[in-house]
This record gives structure tokens, C-alpha cells and sequence, in this order.
């Protein structure tokens, strides 16, 4: 009787409408999965980091998880572990997500010197919330070694119980439209080259000063992202037109939008959603500042409630197709698999996601030197940048799995040759020099 | 700090070399310069699960309905009939899961393994027919020329070739199977030795060939194929 009454206490939750593909796509070599990391002032304490994440983990139920098998969907469970491990890092971050390793949990920590690192399995959450449960691991941190850091910001009260409206399906509650969104994107050019091995990823950051950069976007009128969304665009349809291909592809751009800027809602959940731009080059030749001004009036057009809540109703109308929900679960990560190989990145040559500024109390913002975000390894795509912003610094990762570092140099000399200083750091040394 | 005078970029504290052009950093200001790297230096990369524990599963999967099977057909049936089952899950046995075991396979050896096997399957169709003479005169022939026609190409693509030559390659190959194949057939059915089919092949494949032929050779032909004919 008490094993059951147990049983029923054990919470689980349903996969978001966003999350539901991201297992299906995973393959033995590569998951969606994306990093956090704080550059702190001093050293890390593992030991401290370990009691921190225990202490951190109870008020952040969406991510105190592990995956299960239903029969029709993936589920998530709540993880009786403790917490997932603290371990060394490495030079090869974002590897593949095996539900039996790190005590079944799909967050992974790690520290290396004065840097605390956070991997966060796409399925469980966006970048809006990894910075909240990020911020408040790291508050809870510093806490520990002696230093005097309140709530606020984001970083989140973990005395407090977890709000109801942390764990929903905020989909479900705002997807209010009648019609469903049709997404016809045209196969575009992609960047290729020789790939590193397997579960190899090279990353390199750009630190660049916030007030630099809002001028030059000030200058087009058009806001950062978009402004970083263009310099991207750009440089990879300079690409395709140096490789002088036969048919000129079209060559695009995918932005994620956090739909908490148009919907009210405080979850920690995923909660995004991506537009795509695309410019023909067959149309004729493109100049920069066109670039910018044909994706920030497209951006401007499209980036609205009622678009959002039709492109919401077409994802969820996939989900909810009765078909969709009687077939087996092996058939589904089957499907999902091939269509994701086959189209999955083909309507797209670069991503770009900008988490925004992310704010913390004064008294925790000295004791950080720098915060980054970084994507995992896409199948080709080789510009995934991640960029957030704090303490006035923006900083921009590039991953992809390639040897050449070609497309982050082309970005980072771009900006630097727009008048805009950017520092750079990589895992490229210890990648190509590393022990297997 | 130091900057790439390459790139233009700044460059992290003691970087012996610029991350996106491989430009050496050369700053005495920084010879001595104390300072991590960003990243540690050590790779930590999962060990995949070997081909041999896949192989020793996928056996496993194999072995369990062919023993049902048997004991099915000896208990209800006894026809005898599983044992083509059988046949057939080691003939895929040696041919799909055996070469996974090898690290480096050798095409040829896995050839004549291949081979070898599948004779020994067409054996036991021979032991249980009524007759026997269509396994000496036809299915033996066709499987020493589909054996020899595979080795001559293992043979001569160990050197890469052009689309136009693997492309008149095949299509000889397969009219010379389609010779063999008549041939044998005729010689089993009717004692003549005559050939009908396998000729119209012939007239179907030559222009083909000598087209292809003329495309590797001629660079304007190609142009002009790629004018008339785009898509």
C-alpha cells in the first residue's frame, strides 16, 4: 500500500510540443544539446560546485529528470539520484546524451579551473531556462564559498517552492489560432569541408563590448540579433559565391525567438520557436546593408503574436494528429530520424540563437568575469552560434564539425572589419593536440 | 594582450597561435606569460559499443528461430523444409554479419568466402531435388561468372575511374552475365547452343556505351549534353 502510494507521488511529465522531436533526432554520435559556462574569478571547488548542484536541484523539478520509454512518447520522470556528478571537463564538450549514463539525468556539470560548464539536453529546456537554473547553480555557488549574493534577476529564490507555472506545456496554453502555419523553406547552400572524428566539436568564442555593437546595429536601425543575424547571412553568402558553384543555392538563416517576450508565461520549459530567412542569390548580387535591411523587415513583419500562435497551432496539430499519436514510439523516432537527415538541416546554412542580455544582482556580477552559451554539433550545419549577453560583454559561440576554422573566422573578421573589437577563445589547440 | 595580424582579432593570454588562421603569435611582452587555455587539453570521447558485441547479438537474433523452427519441422511437419531456412540464415550469416568481424576487410577474400558460400547453399537444393544435372551445368557456371565478373571489378577499381568508364563497366558486365545466363539455360533445356535475348541486349547497350565513351573523351560533347539537356 505504501509502495503504491509512493508510486502515484512519483511526478512525470509529458515532452513539450518542442521537445518531442529533439529524441528521435539523436543519433549514437550526437545529440541537441547545448553548454553554459561562467568564467568565475577563482578557481572552482568541485566539492562546493557537487553540494551547490545537490542544494540547486529540488527547486528546479523540470530538470531534476530522466527519460523514460512510454509506449506512444517519451516521458519524463522525476530522478531520485540525488544530483547528476560534477566531473573534470574536456576539450570535446556537447557529447551525445545516453539516458543510462550521469544517474539518468540530462543535465551534465563540469568545472575546469575557473570555469563552471552546464550541459543542457534540449528536450528538458531552452536557453531562457538553462540561464535560470544556470544563474541560480552558480549563485548558490559563491554562497558557499563565503560570498554574500541575494535573489533576484535570475537568479531564483531556491527556499522557495517551484511555481506551477515553471513545469507547463506553455504550447498547449497560447497556441490560440484556427490555422496552422505552412513552412515551405527552399534546401539551401551549405559550408563543407573535411569533418573532425566523430564526437569531435570545434567551438570558438567571440567577446565583443555590448555598447560596439548596438551602435553599428543603431546605425541600420535594426536591433543585435538581427544585426548578427545579417553579418552571418552575409558571410556565408560570400562563401557560396568564392566556392563558384554551377547552381547558386539560396543561402538562409535560422532564428530562434523566446515566445516569452509575446506570451506570459514564467516556464522553464522550451518554449521557442524558429523563423527562417532566406535570400536568393539567382535574384542578383546582394550588398550588406540590403542584407540587413530585407531580414530586419521581413523579422518585423513576421515576428508577432498572431503568426506565432499559427506557427504554435501547425506543431501542435502534428502532435495531436491521431495517427501520430497511435503509431509505436520506435516507429515515430524512426520517422523523425530519416526526416531529419533527409530535410532536417538542409533548410537552413546557419542558426543563430541570441538568449539576450541575462541580468544578475550586482553583488554576483563581480565574482563572474564572463558567461557564454554554445551549441552542440548540428549534421551539417557549420555556423550554430549561441549568444547571450552580460556585463556588457556579447558573447557569440561558433560550433560546428569541421577542421577548418573557415566560417568563424569569416564572422569574427567581418565584425572586426565593421569597426567592431572582438576577443576569441577555442578549443582548436587542445582538439587538434588532444588524447583520445 | 596580443592580436593576430592576420585576423585583427585579440587572442587569449599565452595563445601560441591564432584559433581561426593559424597565424603564430609572437609577442615578447607575453613570452613568459602565465596563463590556462580556455579548454583543458584532454579529449574525453565515449567508447562506442564494438561491432563484435553487435554481431555476437544480431547471431543470437538469428539462431533462436531457426532452433523453433527446427524443432517445429521435426515435431509437426517433418518435411525436411528448415533446413533451407537455416541455409539461408548462415548464407546472410557470412554474408552481411562475418565481414563486421574483420577490422579492415579485404574485398577479394570476402569474395571468395561469399562465393564459396553460396555454392554450398545451392548444394543442399541439389542434394533434395530429383535431379542434379542443372547444378553442374547451370547454377555452377553462373556462379563462377558472377564470382569472376565481381573480381575483375574489385581488381581493376582499386585505381578510381571516371563515371563514363564504371558506366560502360557495368553495362558490360551485365550483358555478359546475360550471355552466360542464356547460354546455360539453353545448353540445359534444349542441348543447342544458341543465344537470342542476350544479342538484342547487346544492340540495346553498345550505342549506350559508345556514347558514354565519346562523353569521357570529348569535352564539347559535354557541354553540349549539359546545354541541351539541363534540367
Amino acid at each position: 500500500m505504501k509502495d503504491k502510494k509512493a508510486l502515484n507521488q512519483r511526478s512525470w511529465y509529458k515532452l513539450d510540443n518542442a521537445a518531442k522531436v529533439f529524441p528521435g533526432q539523436d543519433t549514437s554520435t550526437r545529440s541537441n544539446v547545448f553548454r553554459i559556462t561562467a568564467v568565475l574569478k577563482e578557481t572552482v571547488d568541485p566539492v562546493l560546485l557537487e553540494k551547490a548542484l545537490e542544494m540547486t536541484m529540488p527547486r528546479f523539478p523540470c530538470f531534476n529528470v530522466r527519460m523514460r520509454n512510454g509506449f506512444f512518447w517519451h516521458y519524463l520522470e522525476k530522478n531520485e539520484n540525488g544530483a547528476p556528478p560534477v566531473m573534470p571537463d574536456s576539450a570535446t564538450p556537447c557529447l551525445r546524451v545516453r539516458k543510462n549514463e550521469n544517474k539518468g539525468y540530462l543535465i551534465r556539470a563540469f568545472y575546469y579551473e575557473n570555469r563552471i560548464s552546464v550541459e543542457f539536453y534540449h528536450a528538458i529546456t531552452d536557453g531562457f531556462g538553462a540561464t535560470r537554473f544556470f544563474m541560480t547553480l552558480t549563485a548558490v555557488y559563491l554562497r558557499l564559498t563565503g560570498k554574500d549574493i541575494p535573489n533576484g534577476e535570475s537568479v531564483y529564490d531556491i527556499n522557495e517552492e517551484p511555481r506551477e507555472g515553471e513545469k507547463e506545456d506553455s504550447y498547449l496554453k497560447y497556441a490560440d489560432s484556427k490555422v496552422k502555419a505552412k513552412r515551405l523553406h527552399k534546401f539551401t547552400y551549405h559550408y563543407r569541408s573535411k569533418k573532425l572524428p566523430t564526437h569531435y566539436l570545434n567551438i570558438t568564442t567571440g567577446f565583443l563590448p555590448v555598447p560596439a555593437v548596438k551602435e553599428k546595429a543603431k546605425e541600420y536601425g535594426v536591433t543585435v540579433t538581427e544585426y548578427l543575424a545579417s553579418v552571418l547571412l552575409w558571410v556565408m553568402y560570400n562563401m557560396q559565391k568564392r566556392e563558384r558553384n554551377n547552381r547558386e543555392k539560396f543561402v538562409g538563416v535560422q532564428i530562434p525567438v523566446n515566445l516569452r517576450n509575446f506570451f506570459k508565461s514564467e516556464t522553464l520549459r522550451n518554449f521557442m520557436l524558429c523563423y527562417s530567412f532566406q535570400i536568393d542569390p539567382k535574384r542578383g548580387e546582394y550588398t550588406f546593408p540590403e542584407i540587413v535591411k530585407q531580414l530586419s523587415l521581413y523579422l518585423r513583419y513576421i515576428n508577432n503574436e498572431k503568426e506565432l500562435q499559427t506557427m504554435m497551432r501547425g506543431n501542435i496539430g502534428l502532435e495531436k494528429n491521431p495517427l501520430m499519436r497511435i503509431m509505436p514510439l520506435f516507429l515515430k523516432n524512426f520517422g523523425i530520424n530519416i526526416v531529419y537527415k533527409i530535410a532536417g538541416e538542409k533548410a537552413t546554412s546557419a542558426i543563430i540563437s541570441n538568449v539576450g542580455i541575462i541580468k544578475a544582482p550586482k553583488e554576483m556580477e563581480q565574482h563572474i568575469e564572463k558567461l557564454m552559451i554554445m551549441m552542440g554539433p548540428g549534421m551539417i550545419n557549420g555556423a550554430r552560434c549561441a549568444a547571450l549577453s552580460f556585463n556588457n560583454i556579447l558573447a557569440i559561440s561558433i560550433s560546428n564539425i569541421y577542421e577548418s576554422p573557415e566560417i568563424q573566422r569569416e564572422f569574427f573578421t567581418a565584425l572586426v572589419k565593421l569597426g567592431i573589437p572582438v576577443k576569441v577563445e577555442s578549443n582548436r589547440a587542445a582538439i587538434s593536440g588532444g588524447e583520445q | 594582450m596580443s592580436y593576430c595580424v592576420n585576423c585583427g582579432v585579440e587572442l587569449e593570454k599565452g595563445c601560441k597561435a591564432c584559433p581561426l588562421c593559424d597565424t603564430e603569435v609572437i609577442n615578447p611582452k607575453e613570452k613568459n606569460a602565465d596563463s590556462k587555455p580556455a579548454y583543458p587539453q584532454k579529449c574525453d570521447i565515449p567508447k562506442s559499443v564494438s561491432k563484435r558485441y553487435w554481431v555476437f547479438v544480431a547471431s543470437i537474433a538469428l539462431i533462436i528461430p531457426n532452433i523453433v523452427l527446427g524443432i517445429i519441422d521435426a515435431v509437426y511437419f517433418e518435411s525436411g523444409i528448415s533446413i533451407y531456412v537455416f541455409g539461408a540464415s548462415a548464407l546472410f550469416w557470412v554474408w552481411v554479419l562475418f565481414p563486421l568481424l574483420w577490422k579492415k576487410p579485404i574485398p577479394l577474400i570476402l569474395l571468395q568466402i561469399d562465393a564459396v558460400s553460396l555454392v554450398f547453399y545451392i548444394n543442399l537444393f541439389r542434394i533434395n531435388s530429383e535431379q542434379s544435372g542443372w547444378f553442374g551445368s547451370m547454377a555452377m557456371p553462373i556462379v563462377l561468372s558472377l564470382w569472376a565478373i565481381a573480381a575483375l571489378f574489385i581488381i581493376w577499381l582499386k585505381k578510381p575511374k571516371s563515371k563514363a568508364l564504371k558506366g560502360i563497366a557495368i553495362l558490360s558486365a551485365i550483358n555478359a552475365m546475360c550471355f552466360v545466363v542464356e547460354i546455360c539455360s539453353n545448353l540445359f533445356y534444349n542441348g543447342k547452343l544458341q543465344v537470342g535475348v542476350s544479342l538484342a541486349v547487346t544492340a540495346c547497350f553498345v550505342p549506350v556505351m559508345i556514347f558514354f565513351a565519346a562523353l569521357a573523351k570529348s569535352r564539347r560533347l559535354k557541354a553540349w549534353v549539359r546545354r541541351k539537356f539541363f534540367v
